[in-house]
């Protein structure tokens, strides 16, 4: 059975202006112990989806349509409770961009990781204190002891996104949410959490779905990537295909945008802004700053459809595809 | 270096004198770290560099490395706590607040945050004309025609110049700002992260831009930046900063294809090449970055360092020279005990 499935999920925001349809008709699967990608700019719905999927939307925004389904039950139109005491942190965790934000600022690490196993897994304070010992050191954290006697302002960036981690694996989720996990953190510390965040994954098979703008760190990590444009999903496929051959004209231009050294010329860019998600274009929402762009474009919206083994899009005028990856099969 | 100067009709002075050099330069803040005590945050602590006319120097290194400040303090935004800034001729470190506000209008800056860079309750052309209102650069009747050409230079249409700056996008935010730093002809030009707040589609453009400008005005600029994939597309020569200190200059083709400093070594072991979906083997640094109140003592990565060995724990680095134009501060690399290749050979591949 799919993990998580979710379908033609939609999210607004009802703002005095009107409403802001932020997500409209996303849908992506995810198998056990997968890394799923979900790749966009701002403002393209990323994290709204993810937030969707856990019910951790805020007002003014709400889940209006579609399904998230966790197991084969649906998660939308769960109660609170129910959310809470089955799913969120149990069988789904998630991590954030600014771990030292969204940790307790008044309760020392140590405490905020005893508290979850006492009160999720019914330790108690003794077993709780040496579980969360093991933890911290499955996340490479040298000195446990110490470093869980410590308030979240003490530790750095690196220090905090690991002790994040270890907060969501502490009641061994089967899918594990990461927003923008080493944005911020510097160069040389990414890629350790890069490092860990696979590490895990091999060790307790459980699947990320990895909510990133960064197309070098998808590339690093997962399995399929889904490229989100203006909360529908442009195209989605496995890493190795969609890099080598993307189909839909948006993620050819993400790809192709991007500065080298020894680059001679401009970068290729792609025309216009990002589409007003309070007025977005007719059809294709990609359609006004699309080079492929035929008539039916700003008409039909495309629907998302197969178009190679493992890779569907949502265009009307896909990109060809590339010979090498063909003949690969 | 330079070829003899043939003697021709126009008297042409040596080819791109030196703009800005900075001489030890060093910046300490006070900060209190308990109800009696005072350390020093040893931001910049005594760098050597110069930048020549026409020319982009890159700034590079982690947060906290003090690439900011040293940015901030060669344009005497802050004053140093010591060490000297040269201006062509001009030291700016012994000038008074009159003649440096005399100045001002020369050098320029360029902030990450284009929204918290900008008068909100200025309209955006109003903000491009400020410079060449109180510096008098521009009679008052011309000014919006000179505003009008450097809408057009970096890409802004006429019609924004009576917007506000929250009514524009965060690209078209970061154009005004690099309008109103071009504004009185500056002749140095320090930017600050300046593409790092932005998505992948605008950032593309505006470093095209920013390419563009570079060659036609010939601009002298410092490029700060943590992205070393901007950093090798849009500069000449690189500054490779660790906690205060430059650690390495050069090229930048040098610098990415042939780093010498171990430091050096692992950045540019994470940037992206051509091809993303080569999952890149990388030079690891344990650990994290130190604290800048208390770095290492002698080399400061050596607690870091794969390639350390007593001498680094001993003996503090300077830079030297290992090839032309090019410093290294480790007297490994500097002795030819280490090379690029050792730092090839290291490098782990991600666990899988």
């Amino acid at each position: 059975m799919r993990l998580l499935e979710v379908s033609e999920l939609r999210t607004s925001f009802f703002l005095r202006s009107g409403e802001l349809r932020v997500l409209d008709g996303v849908g992506f699967e995810i198998e056990p112990g997968e890394v799923l990608g979900l790749v966009g700019e701002t403002g393209s719905g990323k994290s709204v989806t993810a937030y969707s999927i856990i019910g951790l939307l805020k007002q003014p925004g709400r889940v209006v349509g579609g399904h998230v389904r966790w197991q084969g039950r649906d998660l939308v139109g769960l109660r609170e409770t129910e959310l809470e005491q089955d799913i969120r942190g149990k069988e789904i965790s998630m991590i954030f961009q600014n771990p030292r934000e969204a940790l307790n600022p008044v309760i020392t690490v140590g405490r905020q990781l005893t508290q979850v196993l006492e009160i999720r897994r019914g330790m108690s304070k003794r077993e709780a204190r040496q579980e969360a010992i093991k933890i911290v050191k499955s996340v490479h954290i040298s000195d446990p002891e110490s470093r869980l006697g410590s308030y979240p302002h003490q530790l750095s960036g690196g220090m905090a996104q690991r002790i994040m981690i270890s907060l969501a694996l502490s009641c061994e989720p089967r899918l594990l949410i990461a927003d923008e996990p080493t944005t911020g953190l510097d160069v040389t510390t990414q890629y350790q959490i890069v490092q860990l965040l696979r590490e895990l994954r091999q060790r307790t098979g459980m699947a990320m779905l990895l909510i990133t703008h960064d197309l070098a760190l998808a590339a690093q990590i997962c399995d399929r990537v889904a490229v989100l444009y203006a909360g529908r999903i442009a195209e989605v496929g496995r890493l190795e295909h969609l890099f080598r051959s993307p189909r839909h004209p948006y993620t050819k231009a993400l790809l192709a945008s991007r500065p080298r050294l020894g680059l001679k010329g401009d970068i290729v860019t792609i025309a216009g802004n990002v589409a007003n998600l309070m007025h977005p274009p007719r059809g294709c929402r990609f359609h006004p700053r699309c080079p492929n762009a035929v008539s039916v474009c700003s008409r039909e919206q495309p629907a998302l459809e197969p178009i190679d083994p493992g890779q569907r899009v949502a265009c009307h005028n896909p990109v060809a595809q590339q010979q090498e990856v063909a003949a690969g099969g | 270096m330079a070829e003899p100067v043939q003697a021709t009709d126009v008297p042409v002075p040596a080819p791109d004198p030196v703009m800005l050099a900075i001489e030890n330069l060093v910046k300490h803040y006070p900060i209190k770290t308990g109800a009696f005590r005072t350390e020093q945050v040893r931001a910049v602590d005594g760098v050597s560099l110069s930048v020549r006319r026409g020319e982009t120097l890159g700034l590079v290194g982690e947060s906290g490395c003090g690439k900011s400040t040293l940015g901030r303090v060669a344009l005497r935004l802050e004053a140093p706590t010591s060490g000297s800034i040269h201006f062509r001729e001009v030291d700016l470190t012994r000038l008074d607040g009159r003649r440096l506000r005399r100045l001002r209008p020369k050098l320029q800056m360029v902030f990450q945050d284009p929204l918290g860079s900008l008068n909100p309750r200025m309209k955006v052309w109003q903000t491009v004309a400020e410079p060449l209102l109180l510096h008098r650069l521009v009679a008052p009747g011309g000014v919006r025609i000179e505003v009008h050409d450097l809408f057009n230079r970096v890409g802004l249409s006429d019609e924004l110049f009576d917007r506000y700056p929250h009514e524009l996008s965060g690209g078209q935010q970061q154009r005004v700002g690099i309008a109103r730093a071009l504004a009185p002809n500056p002749d140095l030009v320090v930017l600050d992260e300046p593409t790092s707040a932005l998505d992948v589609s605008v950032q593309a453009k505006l470093i095209n831009l920013l390419r563009r400008l570079k060659e036609e005005l010939r601009l002298t600029q410092v490029f700060i930046s943590h992205d070393l994939s901007v950093i090798g597309y849009l500069t000449d020569r690189v500054a490779v900063m660790y906690l205060g200190e430059v650690v390495e200059l050069g090229p930048t083709a040098e610098i990415f294809t042939e780093p010498r400093h171990p430091y050096t070594g692992a950045l540019m072991s994470a940037v992206p090449g051509d091809d993303l979906l080569d999952r890149k083997t990388r030079l690891m640094l344990p650990g994290e970055v130190p604290s800048p109140i208390k770095p290492p003592p002698a080399c400061r990565l050596a607690p870091r360092c794969p390639f350390a060995k007593d001498r680094c724990r001993q003996e503090k680095q300077v830079l030297r020279t290992v090839g032309a134009e090019h410093m290294v501060a480790c007297w490994r690399a500097a002795e030819g005990e280490i090379s690029t290749e050792d730092f090839e050979r290291s490098r782990v591949a991600l666990e899988v």
